[in-house]
């Protein structure tokens, strides 16, 4: 795999390598957006960033619309790290315009599986350890009115960030693109769609559980005088009913073409109004 | 007075809108977030001393997921401005700037969590349409938008003073508060859920339980139900790959045999 990543990496092209320079600029501007708040995060930001691979890749104005659909879905990923996962993108979107038999789902797939974990370890680094470094190191300088200080610390983030995000970027293009062209046209795209389908559904059924939360304080109070909860019942039933069959629920609507915006109108008339019964 | 409360105004939208708008760099983070408000006010030395101070206290809190209840860099700019008008301390000024800070997040969670939700259509249309100029308008509005809102009423907040904004904030119900604070814990299942049918096969539908489970009663982090998910995924592939291989064999037999059966019947 490593002497096939080298080979990979020799034969970019100028062209290529243009393009990921322009998909790495452009993805420090990924999170200005939030078009579509909680329901698609940072899709658009995502469009914006991938938009040198879309061009070049969807050369139809079809398939150029067929890439937006597909890349206006909720994403979600600690910025600096979320372009190993661009880089495998754009690899795919590149065996996409070049196999017509590549079959697209599998890179909602990749990406749904790889937001959650990658964000586990990107914002654990960034804002857990290097954000505090930053701080402790800059903090007694400020506090002696040292004008540096600030800016050491802008920089003691920013930097490492900057040189991760282009050497991941590199690294997700020529792996994805060493494994795809190991598979191509051996009938294993195939399993390569399931396993990806596999990966994201369970990655997807975490990342529910972990998003998504309820809870309520409502509780009756027996005759003997002891109190239940009601919430202690829902997860005597199962730990995040509650999420698990909203989730369902919305699944259920998404798969009947249920416009997305009925249903989040009325998810959040239904939390008003279980706050003015006292649910919540 | 004026004067003060534009120029807070603006060092507040540089810092909290200029840490979405590159790279989340952290300039809205106290530390920078002082200097930068020393700067405009003409008092760069309060501004860094109060900025580590507040750096400090606020160093544990991350908004991960839009979830904040206190706005470090409207507390910053605001302490900044209150230790510059009078001699106040560290604590007093920052005891001054919760209310307009819990107002300050209040409203960008109310933007980001539920008034933009409901832009999900528009994108939808533009995408439909092949778009892209618009998508990106709707983008860099958006940018404005959802710190902008929260930069004005910091504005007019400065101008009425911290009892007025103390006021206000006591004054929203709390039965809306708790019902805007559920929404938007309940609203990521919307847009999961768009994923979800993307990757949802019937025969497969188990495996999403197992990540569900994995999580809730478990508690695993993602990277470990990662872990666990190659683990059961990388075997049903190979096997899959094994059965690929034996019916590619079986055809090519399939494919080869005729042609020696003929070959016999030819020689006889």
């Amino acid at each position: 795999m490593t002497t096939a990543n080298s080979a990979v990496k020799a034969a970019m092209t100028a062209e290529d390598k243009k393009m990921l320079e322009r998909i790495y600029w452009r993805s420090f501007f990924q999170m200005a957006g939030r078009v579509g708040g909680q329901v698609r995060m940072h899709a658009v930001g995502i469009i914006f960033t991938l938009a040198p691979a879309l061009e070049r890749y969807c050369k139809t104005p079809e398939k150029h619309r067929e890439a937006l659909l597909r890349h206006s879905t909720f994403f979600n990923i600690t910025q600096t790290v979320s372009t190993f996962c661009l880089g495998l993108v754009t690899a795919m979107e590149r065996e996409a315009s070049e196999d017509p038999s590549f079959d697209v789902s599998a890179i909602t797939a990749v990406k749904t599986s790889l937001m959650g974990p990658m964000s586990a370890i990107g914002d654990s680094l960034f804002w857990g350890v290097l954000r505090l470094l930053a701080a402790s190191i800059c903090i007694p300088l400020a506090q002696n009115g040292l004008i540096i200080a600030p800016l050491l610390f802008l920089a003691i983030y920013n930097i490492p960030g900057m040189v991760l995000r282009r050497y991941l970027l590199f690294t997700g293009y020529t792996m994805g693109t060493t494994f795809l062209k190991e598979i191509a046209g051996s009938g294993a795209m195939k399993i390569l769609t399931k396993g990806a389908s596999i990966l994201g559904l369970i990655m997807v059924g975490a990342m529910i559980a972990s998003n998504v939360n309820f809870t309520t304080p409502l509780a009756f109070e027996f005759a003997d005088g002891s109190v239940a909860t009601i919430q202690s019942y829902l997860d005597t039933v199962f730990l995040g009913l509650v999420p698990l069959l909203l989730s369902l629920g919305c699944l259920w609507a998404q798969r009947k073409n249920i416009n997305t915006n009925y249903l989040t109108l009325g998810v959040f008339v239904l939390s008003i109004l279980l706050a003015l019964i006292g649910v919540v | 007075m004026l004067t003060n409360a534009i120029l807070c105004a603006v060092a507040y939208f540089i810092c909290y809108a200029g840490n979405y708008f590159w790279a989340q760099n952290m300039c809205d983070r106290p530390i920078v977030a002082g200097l930068v408000a020393g700067i405009l006010l003409g008092d760069i030395q309060t501004g860094l001393i109060m900025g580590a101070t507040l750096e400090a206290i606020f160093m544990g809190a991350v908004n991960i997921g839009g979830n904040i209840s206190a706005e470090p860099c409207a507390a910053t700019v605001f302490a900044v401005y209150m230790a510059t008008q009078s001699s106040v301390d560290a604590d007093t000024a920052l005891a001054l700037a919760v209310p307009i800070s819990m107002l300050s997040a209040f409203l960008f969670t109310l933007m980001n969590n539920v008034l933009c939700n409901f832009q999900a259509p528009w994108v939808d249309r533009l995408c439909e349409k092949n778009d892209t100029k618009g998508l990106y308008r709707l983008f860099w509005g958006t940018w404005f938008f959802r710190f902008f809102v929260p930069v004005l009423v910091f504005f007019v907040g400065i101008l009425a003073g911290s009892d007025a904004i103390e006021a206000f904030v006591n004054g929203i119900p709390v039965v809306i508060l708790n019902g805007i604070s559920t929404a938007g814990k309940l609203l990521p299942a919307v847009g999961i859920s768009i994923l979800m049918k993307m990757v949802w096969q019937k025969e497969l539908a188990g495996y999403f339980f197992l990540g569900f489970v994995l999580f809730k009663y478990l508690g695993l982090p993602h990277v470990a139900i990662v872990v666990i998910a190659l683990v059961v995924l990388v075997p049903i592939c190979l096997r899959d790959k094994q059965l690929l291989d034996l019916e590619k064999r079986t055809m090519n037999m399939a494919a080869v045999s005729p042609s020696t059966n003929e070959e016999e019947d030819f020689l006889s």
